[in-house]
């Protein structure tokens, strides 16, 4: 289930929801994109699902180095002349 | 270099610098401790923007080889994480214009968030509902990661670097060479994409 926005406000508004969710809106566009929000359950849906795609980026780890390149890039940095 | 603030020439301090000037100086141990400091940073890094982990780990080897290159260019004047990311950035896009790769696609906004069949009761579904903890496991950050590297180049960068990595708008910007007005548009089509790529994932 996801939300559809297809009102053109709805439109111009969710390009700005990274702006909202960063704290970067000014704060009468914030007022009134979140009397919006409190309307608009597309808008609010789509907001909390970039939120918690923020978030998931945010807790993404990545696999180790593999110990292959660590050994090749530790005998680069010690054949590379001393001085940079 | 495109930052708001006027240039200046003050130098920053960071848990960098001693051993910058070390590696600077030519002290033996300098350069191959601060590969080590990191190697991981930069495997995460590159294991994002690569499609493939040989490509990943060319990356690594190749940043740190222009690290080495230009370390004695390096000013202080910005942290040295940041001019790292730079030359990782730069040494990325190199490797791409060398390669035969047809241009990445741009991503509207009229194709993201609207996916077909999509409910439009704008009930906010589970996994933007449940706890985290309760969403993530091994197969979720598999299926996040290569939604990441699915992405355009221009839009996976920036993505990575504002959300993954947790570097600020500016100085994703000054990474980029971009505006900051520009981070921000691409930063916002890229996550939309994402978030469109988990709903899927999660729509059963």
């Amino acid at each position: 289930m996801t939300c559809t926005c297809d009102d053109a406000r709805c439109r111009a508004l969710c390009e700005r929801l990274s702006d909202y969710v960063d704290g970067e809106m000014a704060a009468p566009e914030r007022h009134e994109f979140e009397v919006h929000l409190s309307e608009c359950p597309g808008c609010s849906c789509c907001l909390q699902e970039l939120r918690r795609t923020i978030a998931l980026c945010r807790h993404t780890a990545c696999p180790p180095v593999p110990a292959g390149l660590s050994a090749r890039l530790e005998a680069l940095a010690r054949s590379l002349p001393k001085s940079v | 270099m495109t930052t708001e603030n006027p240039p200046t020439h003050k130098t920053v301090a960071d848990e960098d610098t001693e051993l910058i000037r070390a590696a600077i100086a030519g002290q033996p141990q300098a350069f191959p401790d601060l590969v080590r400091r990191y190697e991981k940073k930069l495997y995460s890094f590159a294991r994002r923007m690569c499609r493939s982990d040989s490509d990943a780990e060319d990356l690594v080897q190749e940043t740190f080889l222009n690290v080495h290159r230009f370390l004695a260019d390096f000013r202080f004047e910005t942290k040295f994480k940041n001019w790292l990311y730079r030359v990782a950035v730069n040494t990325a896009i190199t490797k791409r214009r060398r390669s035969k790769f047809a241009p990445e696609p741009d991503l509207s906004l009229e194709d993201l968030g609207r996916q077909e069949g999509a409910d439009a009761t704008g009930d906010v579904p589970d996994w933007a509902r449940l706890p985290l903890e309760q969403l993530l496991n091994g197969e979720l950050l598999e299926t996040l990661n290569r939604a990441i590297r699915s992405l355009p180049e221009k839009y996976r960068v920036v993505v990575v670097l504002r959300d993954v990595e947790e570097f600020s708008t500016d100085e994703t910007a000054h990474i980029l060479n971009l505006t900051p007005a520009n981070v921000k548009v691409r930063l916002h089509r890229g996550r939309m994409a994402l978030k469109d790529k988990l709903t899927e994932y999660f729509t059963p």
